[in-house]
């Protein structure tokens, strides 16, 4: 179980080296943090900066020109593209040291203060559990209160996972219910009604325009068949008479015109 | 290099049309008992294909724009033309289509035991109407392939699905039809616009010159339109994509622009799938075998993000970035807030999937498509070129990492014939290599830095902020829900021991999973730590988009010395 332990602990040794301040030009060889091991501008080649004109924190030649001339290109205030590329973010202690003393010796102040913390913890961490293995009980008891409440971490996790845990997976619940019931109900239900619409026309293409086409032939079939069956009697006589018929139906509608014209003629004299 | 590649001539055509001749290759051949020598043959083809896709790297990416170019005669009467050619985008899209169709082929050998013949066959003619897509310059020809593409997934999920298969195919088919067609509607009217003499007159040749992007490409395109006006039937109208989209500068914002985005975006949401078009995705993916899985989230989903980049933002442009046109709001504000809307709840609903107790983890990782997905909007809505290249690069980075899960998720179901999350746990003692490898995976979903998606996501979320910071907040609480799901996923799969004995004598990874898992942690890797080689191809077609969208905005390597920045364009 070690291994990992130690290969973090190597990586975290030697992590922090990657964007190491001026302190370690000699390591570095650069003014900027990180110089050659530098991930601080990692991104730099790849986000574009419109107010700038340029990628990452650099500036385009152009605004360059422009502040060496003291005039600033409009539209893009070039005060903020100078000296403090995260704002004036109000009072800030490790800059009002470095006023005073200069970045170099701001540097190692901070450096020699984390590790005069760090070192003051390994040395609890000696004494308490190496040296004198019986005088945690004894604090944790003279302390209980305060023991029990950094053992529990003062409840902080109970409280979120009550708070936002808890809801959260309530919220999923409501999503995936609205999603499954709601949404893909109103997709399913254009679903059926298109299937309740096609049952529909179906039916009506069934029973109403194929109705019709077959009471045609029905029509045909069983009444006309009858009617044109009883009349086919073999005697010559009824021949000829349905024959005179259709002269004089052919006559009455060639001439048509002329016999409703007469007709009217006819009307309006006698009438 | 270059110059070589650009004489390659075909080389289009060549990669779109090669899956089909391996299928019919297989069709004329091979007997249908031979499953092992279709399958070999056929992970051999799509290898080959991928070879040779790689000549689209040496795509000139200080020239940019149209390259490869082809030009055919192909319908005269409508004045439709075989016209392909592609940007940097759509070059980086073709080669993960044809690395994707390798490495789901060979994911495929153990999981298909049932008409192996057809199923292979689909594979390939799946991938030529993809790249076809990919490559057209044309309309018609883009439409085509864009509606070809649907059949072989249609049979894919249909045949070698899930329980559910039938009813999972037809939604896939009908939802996506549906929007397609009414997409056909605005390519009708976009075609009969090229005919109105008011608007072309009005094009000015440096907008076909700026979205063609080299001289060869804007001459093809002057080319194709005075063809199809001296047409000797009668004048015609053209499909070219990149005139249209030039028209699209001069076309007036009102209702019918409007209407015009919305017909394209709606077939294009659905494919993406943008809430609140998107339940077909979560029952195709759980019905598909794991290759149409892959293929499916890797590919078919960005025909949808690369159709809104390719034709609705540069076709579009004001009406994309209108924010006015409803009154208080604009059609860009209903893409912003479905984008939105589609990331959280893509995340919690698939965060639903690890709170339940028999959550199935496909239809997870089908949900949290949903939510990249959305990021990918986001991006292009945001319409700056941050924005724009994190939303392209995110499509290339979503194919790699979705590929990757539902592989995973494949290896297991493989193994076991189950996806429940409950039946795992303690994994990671009996297959060490694929818990790492899933955790690697799960890792760049989460978009851990120095993996591929957290370069897209911030860069996404970056543009997102610089047009509105609400909309990058709310972008960053659904990542946050990513996170939270996916390694509560981890965590219960994986860690702890192994509490139910069907999964004590599991196998690790063999020898095929780990040639299909390794090229994809390594394409993670490498676009994390130095995407630069990737974005180098996007730069230009983005910058040309997010000029034709904002003519005032100062775009990289397009700022005519001595103009004046606006004080809108900086914000």
């Amino acid at each position: 179980m070690w291994v990992p332990l130690a290969v973090l602990a190597i990586l975290a040794t030697f992590g922090g080296f990657v964007g190491v301040g001026p302190a370690f030009k000699f390591i570095t060889g650069s003014e900027h943090p990180g110089g050659k091991l530098n991930i601080v501008n990692w991104l730099d080649p790849l986000i574009w900066n419109p107010a700038t004109h340029g990628f990452g924190t650099e500036a385009s030649e152009e605004v360059v020109k422009h502040e060496a001339t003291e005039s600033p290109v409009p539209g893009h205030g070039a005060e903020s593209v100078a000296a403090n590329p995260y704002g004036n973010t109000g009072f800030n202690l490790a800059e009002s040291v470095e006023h005073r003393i200069g970045p170099f010796l701001t540097e190692w102040l901070f450096i020699i203060i984390s590790l005069v913390v760090a070192g003051f913890g390994m040395l609890m961490g000696v004494v308490f559990y190496l040296k004198k293995p019986y005088l945690p009980d004894i604090w944790a008891r003279r302390l209980a209160p305060l023991y029990t409440a950094s053992y529990h971490k003062y409840w902080v996790d109970e409280l979120y996972g009550y708070l936002f845990t808890r809801r959260t997976m309530d919220l999923s619940r409501g999503v995936y219910a609205f999603d499954s019931r709601i949404l893909d109900g109103l997709v399913n239900g254009a679903a059926a009604l298109t299937r309740l619409s096609s049952q529909i026309v179906g039916l009506f293409d069934k029973y109403v325009v194929d109705g019709i086409v077959n009471m045609i032939a029905n029509f045909v079939g069983e009444i006309m068949s009858r009617v044109f069956r009883a009349s086919q009697t073999g005697f010559a006589p009824n021949y000829a008479l349905v024959m005179v018929l259709g002269l004089v139906i052919a006559v009455a509608i060639f001439f048509s015109g002329d016999i409703l014209s007469a007709l009217k003629g006819f009307l309006a004299i006698h009438f | 290099m270059e110059e070589v590649v650009n004489k390659i001539s075909h080389l289009l055509s060549i990669i779109t049309w090669l899956p089909a001749l391996g299928a019919i290759i297989i069709l004329v051949f091979f007997k249908k008992d031979r499953a092992d020598q279709i399958k070999k043959f056929t992970t051999g083809w799509f290898g080959l294909t991928f070879a040779v896709s790689l000549f689209l790297c040496g795509y000139d990416k200080s020239m940019g724009g149209m390259q490869f170019l082809e030009d055919h005669q192909w319908i005269p009467v409508i004045g439709a033309r075989y016209q392909m050619g592609v940007d940097g985008v759509a070059v980086l899209l073709i080669v993960l289509t044809t690395l994707l169709g390798v490495l789901a082929s060979l994911s495929s050998w153990k999981y298909i035991q049932k008409r192996e013949k057809e199923y292979y066959v689909l594979l390939l003619l799946l991938q030529a109407a993809v790249v076809g897509v990919f490559s057209s310059m044309d309309l018609f020809l883009f439409y085509l392939f864009f509606e070809v593409s649907l059949v072989p997934m249609y049979f894919l999920i249909g045949i070698w699905g899930g329980e559910r298969r039938l009813y999972a195919a037809i939604k896939f088919f009908l939802y996506t039809l549906v929007g397609s067609v009414v997409m056909l509607l605005g390519i009708l009217k976009m075609y009969f616009l090229t005919m109105d003499a008011n608007l072309t007159s009005k094009v000015a040749k440096g907008t076909i010159d700026l979205l063609a992007g080299n001289s060869a490409a804007s001459d093809l395109v002057q080319r194709t339109v005075s063809l199809a006006a001296g047409n000797p039937a009668g004048a015609t109208g053209t499909f070219n994509i990149v005139y249209m989209q030039s028209l699209g500068s001069v076309l007036p914002m009102g209702t019918m622009q409007v209407l015009l985005f919305l017909a394209f975006a709606l077939g294009f949401a659905i494919k993406v799938p943008m809430f609140p078009f998107h339940t077909w995705l979560p029952d195709a993916h759980v019905e598909a075998p794991t290759a149409g899985s892959v293929i499916l989230a890797g590919i078919l989903l960005k025909l949808g993000t690369y159709g809104f980049f390719r034709f609705n933002l540069p076709m579009f442009p004001k009406a994309s970035f209108d924010e006015s046109y409803f009154g208080s709001f604009g059609v860009r504000n209903v893409m912003i807030w479905l984008s939105l809307i589609g990331i959280i709840y893509g995340a919690l609903a698939a965060m639903y999937f690890v709170v339940k107790k028999d959550g199935d983890v496909k239809k997870l990782v089908a949900y949290s498509s949903v939510s990249s997905m959305g990021i990918v909007m986001l991006g292009l809505f945001a319409l700056n070129p941050n924005g724009v290249n994190g939303a392209v690069l995110h499509m290339i980075n979503h194919g790699i990492y979705s590929a990757a899960l539902f592989l995973l998720v494949g290896i297991i179901y493989e193994r076991r014939h189950t996806r429940i999350v409950s039946e795992f746990g303690g994994l990671s003692n009996v297959m060490p290599a694929y818990a790492t490898i899933f955790l690697a995976m799960a890792m760049t979903a989460i978009g851990l830095p120095l993996l591929c998606v957290f370069i897209s996501e911030f860069l996404s979320m970056r543009g997102a902020f610089e047009a509105s910071p609400w909309w990058a907040g709310w972008a960053a609480l659904g990542i946050i829900l990513n996170a939270g799901y996916m390694l509560w996923l981890y965590q219960r799969m994986f860690f702890g021991n192994i509490d139910n004995p069907k999964n004590e004598g599991l196998e690790d990874l063999s020898g095929r999973e780990y040639a299909y898992m390794i090229p994809l942690v390594i394409l993670s890797l490498w676009i994390g730590v130095y995407p630069k080689s990737f974005m180098d191809f996007t730069a230009s077609p983005v910058n040309a988009v997010v000029r034709q969208v904002r003519p005032d905005y100062p775009v990289p390597g397009m700022i005519k010395p001595g103009t004046e920045v606006p004080e809108r364009a900086a914000r």
